[in-house]
């Protein structure tokens, strides 16, 4: 039996399991659907300012699924890693903001582009460290062109990057590079419900 | 089944099943790119860290490797002692590797230390007010360019398949590319976008 990690590095790689064609077709549709926009497993909606919550994975399309789980909210998706110091950086700002937002009104989650096999070693211990009190989610996929495809963006993989979308999901707009608290309150204000 | 068979049959259920995700990556990368694939890189007269003019035109018919660089990004300082080894070990071939720092708040005194620390050998260019960065369209570090022997562009994105910074990845396109213009042969993949941190720019009026 292969371990989690294994898994990942197989699937990282390109490898898929060898097993006969039908059953090939049916596992790479799968997969395809899995992070082609299909309703992968849903991660809970956002309620209220749990101190702490429990890191998991989410694909790409996992995150537009998210959004529509958030619909009638305004949504801050923000991508960063912990390997990335201007991420690092903004990390108090936007504990400031989920700590000062409306939860009824508003969302926010965090994707990292951590290498998946390290979220329990370093992206779990890292929002422990930094209180981080909003969802955290590290993306399973290691491709910047899935991510940019399932936000609606034009994702040069570099992070930080901050994305809002309306409370009917539209795109509203994309930060490249640090936000303050101040600037996504800001934003907020141009945003109709 | 074959590799070949497989990869076939990838490819059409892709275009079946990941159609309109397909079609979202293909226009995000060419709506990315300042140059595409084939077309003449814009030359470029840049100062050195130590201030010596170097010109695109230096290495002509050599194949250039234009890497954007920082010192502050961790997955650019992942991706230095591999390109050090690259260029050492392709410079009899032919192959130029040079550094070009876009970023508005690094000085050449600091790259000049690093390289020195790091061993690093190459030219590493200092791009005033991201101007080159602009040029190309480069956004990330590392972000790499490879130019065939006539100028033009052979290969553009990731340096290799990293997820990590301090780990080397599996797939080394950047080398692959070099390697497949030496032989004559098709560079592929030509593009791949590269995890890591943005240009920091300077604000436009």
């Amino acid at each position: 039996m292969k371990t989690v990690e294994e898994k990942l590095q197989d699937v990282r790689r390109g490898a898929l399991p060898r097993v006969p064609r039908p059953a090939f077709l049916l596992v790479l549709l799968g997969f395809l659907c899995a992070c082609g926009g299909q309703p992968p497993p849903a991660p809970a909606p956002e309620s209220g300012h749990a101190s702490q919550r429990a890191v998991s994975l989410i694909s790409a399309g996992g995150i537009g699924q998210w959004i529509k789980d958030n619909r009638g909210k305004a949504v801050f998706v923000n991508l960063w890693a912990t390997w990335c110091p201007p991420c690092v950086a903004e990390m108090p700002q936007l504990n400031a903001f989920h700590k000062s937002m409306d939860p009824g009104r508003v969302s926010l989650l965090a994707v990292s582009v951590d290498d998946p096999s390290r979220m329990e070693s370093t992206v779990a211990p890292f929002v422990k460290k930094h209180g981080l009190g909003f969802p955290v989610r590290v993306l399973d996929s290691t491709s910047p062109d899935e991510l940019g495809a399932a936000l609606g963006i034009e994702f040069s993989g570099a992070v930080p990057v901050t994305v809002l979308f309306s409370p009917a999901g539209e795109l509203v707009r994309t930060w490249e590079g640090e936000v303050t608290s101040e600037t996504l309150h800001a934003a907020l204000a141009g945003v109709k419900y | 089944m074959s590799g070949k068979f497989k990869a076939g049959v990838g490819v059409l259920v892709c275009a079946l099943a990941g159609g309109a995700v397909l079609a979202g990556v293909l226009q995000g990368r060419v709506a990315l790119a300042a140059v595409e694939i084939g077309q003449a890189v814009p030359a470029f007269e840049l100062p050195d860290v130590n201030g010596k003019t170097r010109k695109l035109s230096d290495f002509a018919g050599k194949i250039v490797v234009i890497e954007f660089c920082s010192l502050e990004c961790p997955f650019s300082r992942g991706a230095d002692p591999h390109l050090s080894a690259l260029a050492q070990k392709y410079a009899p071939q032919g192959v130029v590797v040079v550094g070009v720092d876009s970023h508005k708040s690094t000085t050449p005194e600091q790259i000049r230390k690093y390289a020195q620390e790091k061993g690093k050998t190459y030219p590493i260019l200092k791009d005033a007010e991201n101007k080159y960065a602009d040029l190309l369209g480069a956004k990330v570090t590392p972000e790499v360019f490879v130019l065939d022997k006539e100028g033009k562009l052979a290969y553009h994105g990731a340096f290799d398949d990293r997820k990590a910074p301090e780990e080397k990845g599996e797939t080394p396109y950047v080398e692959n590319a070099v390697k497949a213009l030496l032989e004559g042969k098709l560079v592929d993949p030509a593009t791949v976008k590269a995890w890591g941190c943005g240009i920091k720019r300077v604000e436009k009026q």
